[in-house]
């Protein structure tokens, strides 16, 4: 047969039926309310960035900065004893969690059986998810009781908050690292905990740190175990002793706030403004870097 | 490599050392830490200011309620509590050999933010009774008209702010409450934290004074400093002998000075005070420290205490703290000595 096999199907334009119309709403429909309310979270975000931006930025001056609060009655001040206090209660509970997650991240990665790493790993996810004021009611009853609130037990509550985070962050960047390049380490010789010493964990090393920092910007802004470990309200003084207990900006925030002197309501938002553009430059520094680790390791 | 294992071990060391800090961690000898009144606050940072400078010791106090102080002292947390509300048998009992010593002697006012109305507003025991019961709703109700036939109160709803924390002011107002309304002692009762049947509460007396100062229409019950500093309208609040008497030291004074014998415990309650003294303010109360009668920093606290029933008083007109009369600083000077060294 010399016919050809295709022929083209007789000369009808396809339409489609059954209430195109309806269709094309229904779809245009679900896909706004789709963008709509990822457009309300976008907008939630906005309201509240642009909020502290609005009441934060003018009231941002040197006094804020400089000084500690005024005597009762008076106006002005600032929170130069917040500021200082939330650095080191930070660079403590850092100097805590840090090694601790690193090497149980390590543990659970590199050395642990299976069961024993999901175990570990499980509690390690719990713990994230514990409210931080169950946290400091821990830390309250640990230590504060009969002692009195403290910069260290500040600290320790904080270091409790940061652990987890620390931890996952370091197994994620563990479990990035090629497995050839361990593998070449023991092949030569080198004994195993050398091996993660100096071979997989130099590599990982801007991951750590890129977890380090998103744990330190979710323990600045975290009130409620402070309220119960650190609180120090009306001082005069900057405290820098951590025996005694330290001022930290998100508890200043909670003080000032409710204040009926608007001085003081402005200083709270001048605080939060300061508080969000440190947890910003520390989530920007950490995707960075982030990002740097990927490219590394993947460029390999 | 040298260098990495001597990183680690420097990490490891300086961890260790932050938790065996931790563990034996005491607060610092020239150092004491107290909780409690915001009443008693404003006085407190003064003596924040001058007692340090005389002594080198630092004091750091929490205004976060006499209910949070009395908690505090009771978890010996801190070093001294400071409560306007006297301890009840139940809380003496808990605090395991503590003693109260008042210490100041101040008022709790009603302020008000009513537009177009001056300071100075009549008000009754019963009427401010029945807006804090809800009986009396708007501003230009008929029963606060007659006590004020001179001013024009607008129509505009009364919302009335209390303290949501444990509070010696509360303590004080709802002990006068109960002594000039049956139905306020049988409905709600007399004690530092109550169920308000009505309005909006706020956090010490800085937050009610914050709800107050504003929410138009809003009327409060703030410690007098408090109400000063932030320029707030008082009340004028009738007392027994029918004059209505302001929250000043002449008032407050005239209603210590209705009471002549301490109470035992050093309790004592002069709200609504007996008419013979015509000028007493019917809101007034005293607050006091709480100490433990065995303290590693008995002698600190001796001294701080000391400082405060003497010295520390000259600080007290400008904050409308009135002098304690005599028997009453007699009274605290002799319970001091009852706080001795572990």
């Amino acid at each position: 047969m010399s016919r050809p096999v295709a022929q083209a199907p007789p000369a009808r334009r396809l339409v489609a039926g059954g209430g195109v119309r309806r269709r094309k709403i229904a779809n245009r429909l679900v896909e706004g309310s789709w963008l709509v309310a990822s457009g309300g979270a976008v907008a939630v975000l906005a309201v509240v960035t642009i909020s502290v931006l609005l009441k934060g930025i003018p009231a941002l001056n040197l006094d804020l900065l400089t000084k500690t609060q005024e005597v009762f009655g008076q106006s002005g001040g600032g929170i130069e004893h917040a500021l200082i206090g939330t650095l080191i209660l930070i660079g403590l509970a850092t100097t805590f969690a840090l090694p601790v997650g690193v090497l149980a991240a390590i543990y659970v990665s590199e050395l642990a059986d299976r069961r024993v790493a999901h175990a570990i790993r499980l509690a390690l996810d719990v713990l994230n998810g514990l409210p931080s004021i169950v946290i400091g009611i821990f830390v309250f009853t640990l230590i504060v009781v009969g002692r009195g609130q403290s910069g260290w037990a500040g600290a320790i509550a904080l270091a409790i908050v940061m652990l987890p985070l620390v931890a996952r962050a370091t197994q994620e960047v563990l479990a990035l690292v090629p497995k050839q390049l361990r593998e070449a380490s023991l092949a030569l010789g080198v004994s195993r905990w050398r091996t993660i010493v100096s071979v997989v964990l130099p590599t990982t090393l801007s991951g750590i740190l890129t977890g380090t920092s998103l744990a330190i910007a979710r323990a600045a802004g975290e009130t409620a175990p402070l309220l119960f470990t650190s609180t120090l309200f009306a001082t005069q003084s900057v405290t820098t002793d951590p025996g005694k207990a330290l001022a930290s900006i998100p508890v200043v925030i909670f003080e000032y706030s409710e204040a009926p002197d608007r001085s003081l309501n402005d200083q709270a938002w001048a605080a939060a403004f300061l508080l969000i553009a440190f947890v910003l430059v520390t989530s920007l520094l950490s995707r960075a870097l982030l990002a740097r680790t990927r490219r590394r390791l993947e460029g390999r | 490599m040298r260098k990495r294992i001597s990183l680690f071990a420097a990490i490891a060391a300086l961890a260790g050392a932050a938790f065996a800090g931790a563990a034996t961690a005491k607060r610092s000898d020239t150092a004491l830490v107290g909780a409690g009144s915001s009443l008693v606050a404003p006085l407190i940072s003064q003596w924040q200011q001058d007692y340090p400078a005389k002594t080198g010791v630092q004091l750091s106090y929490s205004p976060i309620g006499s209910g949070g102080g009395i908690a505090a002292i009771t978890a010996r947390t801190v070093d001294f509590g400071a409560s306007d509300a006297p301890l009840t048998p139940d809380q003496l009992a808990s605090c395991k050999g503590c003693v109260q010593i008042p210490w100041a002697l101040s008022a709790t006012t009603l302020s008000y933010n009513v537009p177009g109305v001056p300071n100075d507003l009549h008000l009754s025991g019963p009427v401010i009774a029945n807006i804090y019961l809800g009986h009396i709703t708007r501003w230009n109700d008929p029963a606060i008209q007659k006590l004020n036939p001179k001013v024009k109160l607008p129509d505009l709803s009364i919302t009335p702010a209390y303290r949501s924390d444990g509070s010696g002011d509360t303590y004080a107002f709802t002990d006068y409450l109960s002594r000039v309304s049956p139905e306020w002692k049988a409905k709600v009762g007399n004690s530092t934290a109550v169920d308000f049947p009505t309005g909006v509460g706020g956090r010490g007396n800085a937050g009610v004074a914050g709800v107050v100062s504003r929410t138009q229409g809003a009327i409060g019950y703030i410690s007098v400093a408090y109400t000063l500093a932030n320029r707030l309208a008082v009340a004028a609040v009738q007392n027994a002998s029918g004059h209505f008497a302001t929250p000043g030291l002449r008032g407050i004074a005239a209603a210590a000075a209705a009471f002549k014998t301490v109470g035992p415990n050093n309790e004592m309650h002069i709200v609504n005070p007996p008419k013979s003294e015509k000028l007493a303010y019917p809101i007034s109360t005293y607050t006091y420290v709480i100490l433990p009668t065995s303290s590693p920093k008995a002698s600190e606290l001796r001294r701080f205490v000391f400082y405060g029933l003497t010295q520390g008083q000259r600080f007290g007109p400008k904050l409308i703290f009135a002098r304690l009369p005599l028997p009453v600083l007699v009274a605290a000077e002799r319970t001091l000595k009852q706080v001795q060294a572990t």
